[in-house]
């Protein structure tokens, strides 16, 4: 018997939506004792256990509400919380993760984890898998109904930092999963065309035609009359093209004299700008004959589309349930022959089972003068009946397509690694470091540490002892590379990696520690063909020798949109592939942000990155601060040649124009310096330090405030100008914060879809 | 002996001892009471991430190099001034919780009730105070006034031939006028004999820990084909450099001598003379633990920082003869200790007699005498914070 998990924000009858309606006719039609379907629901809505067997009884429910997944899902020690995640979706994911980890340890793993493509919630998921950490005997699959990106091709979105993750994540977890299901094979063209996915991405995906339920089942298409009325009845979404039908209908409308049917929107409500536009574009002679009926019933939906003619304008879609079920139902069905669900290699058939317009108004209107001329019907409709549809009876779970993609199997023996430490200065630090890695002492290493002209004593001291001591034991050791100021930390990157015996390749740049467990088990990952390229989770600590974890900083994995604004790669940590970095070696010619440049430009040229959130090194907040520029100038600088080097990367990919605000706004919020950071925090401290002194002054010396004791005179005139330099810090950055405070209201509304 | 309820001169003015039950504030009340105006609030720079708050609760260097939890140092919090780097890095050593305290801290109204909550919420039953500054003796005035259940013991770092120094025999008197007046409890003066100074003064030495180091070392001290030995120290007229670096000069068992000060080359010679800069603390240790010896034949010293850090990575120590009360039968001090730092030539031939230790060898014997040293150290305090 399969296992198959189904992870969705939406379930009919308790949710809205075309996913939750899929959802609902998949579990129904495919009830057998050979597959048990599991549902993971992350939506707002709460079900309870008892509704749900009643609508589903062969199925089961697991519940995760994202917002608070509880301490049986989040152990300790893992990060607990969104706000390092940045966004909302990157945090969904990851609580995903950690729930279907809980199910994997308590029942045993799935045989499927079926995934939906909108807001990339397998992301992490499938970070797992590839590093050999869980799901090793579970495909991890994605369905395609329509990503972010995809529909923002058709339509806007404001602008936003989470733009960029969103769609990154979605790209990553397509491209990722052991493979993707869709309705149609039009999409599969589509997405590989959106994202630059490439063949072997396609051979991998299934194409599967879903069950529908009709809600009625008519054995003949409607006869239309002079009244019959015209039906929009898919949502209120930019890429339905609600406004062209409205167009299309009302100047049809005012065209035909003979005409009296109605136009009416018998649509789901998701975009509040579209009904405010339609309703100023409705013209007066025309007010009564154009009904919004947005909150109507199912039943008194269903009857005013089995006898309308149902248009659907839309630019896109990845299946379009309402089209088949207004066809079954016996509506007339008007479909825009560009839409690619429309079209060649889809059950939709010109004049058999629909009439397609070419997605223009005046081609609509066109077509319904044919439809609705006084006898024309029996001609444009003799053959016009409803689609006769079948669904992909044994779903692909079922199917023996050899589909099960372990995971990556991770050896026994293993993988030999070289360490290269760039190096200048800091022998303590050096030293340290040279014992976290000792603790991978179960595989072989070599340490190359490269030094930057190291002059003060202790340094050179440790590394002749380095050079000189017996460091080659057997499957251990250790070399100095010298070379002097004028070499970069690229350069010295290059030089170790260029010496490097062994296939991967670890950097560590110095201060980061506790890095063993890391490297070990990325090393055995890459071996394992799970990932060329992983990125480690920084612990941020307050101090080096704190064993609290004061936050921690995710990395996106290869995220291609995200990074070309702002690094979210890492801070110099990461391992891979040895070969990658010859073919593609850190540049040299940059003055500062190597790492994030090497990555961009192997993530750009198609290499597998992959995020461990479980492992990385410790690293204190203060010695991050050096890896980004604090002088605006500088930071354009670099920005302008890390992009630089990754367009020359984009033969596969072309950058959406789309994302072109998004990085504008997250640059413009991104680029207060860290100084001034510190200067405002600095003032803010200063403020409350001088408010509790005048606090406590006046409650244990009551005395001061009237003895004419200058001490609390002091203060209040300190307070005072402190609280003017404060603002004066402040307004210049009023602007920025605005769009900052903007995009976390953003962030904690949440945006549908 | 102050008793609770008592008025009691201080100063210029006039104190009253908080009541035992009284509130914080009551006690803050007390506590402050005795001259107002000499109490202003300050604040350092503001803004300034590298200077310290005044009063500094468990900073990272005095916890970093800390031994671990011990039941002896439980409800006890460590007094110390900032500035004094030896004591503050002594102090650094021991287990429980730090107090490091400006040495000009006025000990303001805020000062004061941070202190007090700081002891409140430490559920401090003792405090231990190393050395002394204007700041401290503020503190443990205002503690003792405030909470006089407390018990305040005082260690003094040094050695008598300091009190040539008028700062030095100033605080030196603050400490035995405190325990006369009852502010500390009992005192420790960290030279043999020197108990006879004070009836308070207990009789035994109270020695420092040596501090917990997570870097180890590349290779066992003497294992290196080339020999290095350092000199850690300032050069002044106690730490005795010249002496210490000549002999190292002299022996043909060393082959590099380093020096954290200048060395006059006309004086020694300087071929095997090597000049390094001490950056920090974790930097002195990653040299400390990488060095075959370190000179510190000292012709004045109490108990040596210098040898507990050595001890800590395991690293010998030429030392000069430290009168201490106990270890005198071990091998690490038959073996290390040059009689007459004075003697260039008995330094020398100190230095060649260590050297022919095979290397194992002279790796127990350190790690023999720091046992020792730690066991004695506990087992000491165990006894003079109860005393």
């Amino acid at each position: 018997m399969q296992r198959v998990c189904f992870v969705s924000f939406e379930i009919v009858p308790f949710t809205g939506g075309g996913i939750g309606t899929w959802l609902g006719n998949t579990l129904n039609a495919f009830q057998s004792p050979d597959t048990h379907c599991h549902v993971l629901f992350y939506g707002r809505q709460a079900i309870s256990q008892v509704e749900f067997a009643t609508a589903y009884p062969n199925a089961t429910l697991h519940v995760l509400d994202v917002t608070a997944p509880g301490d049986d899902v989040l152990l300790p020690g893992q990060p607990a919380e969104p706000t390092p995640f940045e966004s909302s979706k990157t945090w969904v994911s990851y609580a995903l993760m950690r729930k279907l980890e809980q199910l994997e340890r308590d029942l045993g793993g799935f045989d499927i984890i079926e995934f939906v493509d909108w807001g990339g919630p397998g992301f992490f998921t499938i970070q797992q898998k590839k590093l050999g950490r869980s799901f090793a005997n579970t495909d991890v699959v994605v369905r395609l109904h329509g990503t972010e990106t995809i529909l923002r091709q058709f339509e806007t979105r404001p602008w936003g930092y989470e733009n960029l993750t969103l769609a990154d994540i979605e790209h990553q977890a397509i491209s990722q999963a052991d493979y993707c299901v869709s309705h149609i094979k039009t999409n599969i063209i589509a997405y590989q065309e959106t994202y630059g996915l490439p063949d072997t991405w396609a051979t991998r995906c299934i194409v599967e035609l879903p069950p529908i339920k009709a809600n009625t089942d008519a054995i003949d298409t409607i006869t239309p009359t002079s009244s019959t009325n015209l039906c929009f009845s898919s949502k209120f979404q930019g890429v339905k093209r609600p406004i062209l039908f409205l167009a299309g209908a009302v100047e049809f409308m005012s065209a035909s004299a003979e005409y009296t049917g109605s136009a009416i929107f018998a649509a789901f409500i998701s975009d509040q700008a579209q009904v405010h536009q339609i309703h100023q574009i409705i013209p007066e002679h025309l007010s009564d004959r154009v009904t919004l009926a947005t909150s109507a019933s199912n039943e008194a939906r269903d009857k005013v589309i089995r006898s309308s003619v149902v248009i659907f304008p839309n630019a896109f879609e990845t299946f379009c349930f309402a089209a088949y079920e207004a066809s079954m139902a016996g509506g007339v069905v008007v479909l825009n022959e560009k839409n690619s669900a429309f079209g060649p290699d889809t059950p939709w058939i010109d004049g058999v089972n629909c009439l397609k317009f070419d997605g223009t108004v005046a081609g609509l209107v066109a077509l319904l003068a044919r439809i609705f001329e006084p006898g024309n019907w029996a001609t444009l409709g003799a053959k016009l009946a409803p689609i006769k549809y079948h669904h992909e009876p044994v779903p692909y779970w079922l199917q023996k397509r050899g589909r099960q993609i372990p995971a990556p199997a991770i050896s026994h023996a293993p993988a030999p690694v070289s360490i290269v430490i760039p190096n200048r200065h800091g022998p303590d630090e050096l030293l340290l470091q040279l014992q976290d890695i000792a603790a991978v002492e179960d595989r072989p290493y070599e340490i190359i540490v490269v030094d930057r002209g190291s002059d003060d004593y202790a340094s050179r001291h440790v590394l002749d002892l380095l050079e000189t001591s017996d460091t080659d034991n057997g499957p251990h050791s250790v070399r100095v590379l010298r070379r002097t100021t004028a070499s970069n930390y690229a350069a010295l990157a290059n030089a170790g990696i260029a010496a490097a015996q062994h296939d991967i390749v670890a950097i560590l740049p110095k201060r980061q520690r506790d890095t063993s467990s890391f490297i070990g088990a990325a090393a055995d990952a890459i071996a394992a063909g799970g990932a060329d390229i992983v990125l480690p989770t920084l612990r941020i600590l307050k101090h080096y020798d704190d064993l609290d974890v004061l936050k921690f900083w995710i990395p996106l994995g290869g995220a291609l949109r995200t990074n070309l604004f702002v690094n979210r790669f890492g801070f110099g940590a990461f391992i891979a592939r040895r070969d990658l970095l010859i073919r593609q070696p850190f540049d040299e010619a940059l003055p500062g942000e190597w790492s994030w440049d090497v990555l961009l430009r192997l993530a750009y040229s198609g290499s597998n990155v992959v995020v461990d959130i479980d492992r990385g090194p410790s690293v204190t907040e203060s010695d991050l601060w050096h890896w980004s520029s604090a002088k605006e100038h500088e930071r354009q600088r670099l920005i302008e040649g890390v992009r630089r080097n990754a367009w020359r990367m984009r033969d596969r990919l072309d950058f959406p124009w789309t994302s072109l605000g998004d990085g504008e706004l997250t640059s413009s919020e991104w680029s207060i310096a860290p100084q001034a950071q510190v200067e405002l925090q600095n003032a803010r401290n200063h403020i409350a330090w001088l408010e509790s002194e005048r606090r406590h002054l006046i409650q244990d010396v009551p005395e001061s405030a009237s003895s004419g004791d200058g001490t609390l005179a002091r203060l209040q005139a300190e307070h005072r100008a402190a609280v003017e330099a404060y603002q004066a810090l402040a307004n210049a950055r009023t602007v920025r914060l605005a769009l900052r405070l903007g995009n976390t209201v953003k962030r904690v509304l949440g945006r549908g879809r | 002996m102050l008793n609770q309820g008592d008025a009691c001169p201080l100063g210029d003015g006039v104190i009253y001892v908080a009541r035992a039950g009284q509130s914080l504030t009551e006690r803050l009340r007390a506590a402050i009471q005795a001259k107002p105006d000499h109490f202003h609030p300050q604040h350092d720079t503001a803004g300034d991430a590298a200077a310290e708050p005044e009063l500094y609760l468990n900073a990272t260097r005095d916890t970093r190099y800390a031994h671990e939890r011990h039941p002896v140092f439980d409800h006890v919090v460590t007094l110390f001034t900032q500035q004094w780097v030896g004591i503050r890095a002594s102090a650094g050593s021991l287990p429980g919780a730090k107090l490091a305290i400006g040495k000009a801290a006025q000990m303001g109204p805020s000062q004061v009730r941070e202190l007090l909550q700081i002891l409140e919420d430490l559920k401090v039953h003792t405090v231990l105070v190393h050395g002394l500054s204007d700041g401290v003796i503020r503190a443990v005035h205002a503690i003792r006034i405030a909470r006089p259940e407390l018990r305040i013991c005082a260690i003094w770092h040094g050695a008598l031939a300091a009190w040539s120094l008028d700062e030095e025999r100033g605080m030196a008197q603050r400490l035995f006028e405190l325990a006369t007046e009852g502010v500390f409890d009992s005192i420790s003066v960290m030279k043999r004999g020197a108990h006879v100074l004070h009836p308070k003064a207990v009789p035994y030495l109270v020695p420092n820990f040596p501090p917990t180091v997570s870097l180890r070392r590349l290779r066992p001290a003497g294992s290196s084909e080339k020999r290095t030995a350092l000199f850690g120290s300032w050069n002044n007229t106690w730490k005795n450099m010249y002496a210490n670096v000549a002999g190292a000069a002299l022996s043909r068992s060393i082959d590099e001598v380093i020096s954290y000060s200048d060395v006059d080359g006309h004086l020694v010679d300087s071929s095997k003379i090597r000049r390094a800069h001490y950056r920090n603390r974790s930097h002195h240790f990653a040299l400390l633990a990488n060095v075959d010896l370190v000179l510190n034949a000292t012709v004045v010293d109490c108990h040596p920082m210098v040898e507990m850090e050595a001890l800590a990575v395991g690293t010998p120590v030429l030392r000069g003869p430290l009168d201490l009360d106990f270890g005198q039968e071990t091998a690490f001090e038959k073996l290390l200790t040059v009689q007459s730092p004075h003697n260039i030539a008995e330094i020398v031939e100190t230095i060649d007699r260590i050297s022919s230790v095979p290397a194992d060898e002279m790796a127990d014997i350190i790690a023999d005498y720091k046992q020792l040293v730690m066991t004695t150290a506990i087992g000491r305090y165990a006894d003079f914070l109860k005393s």
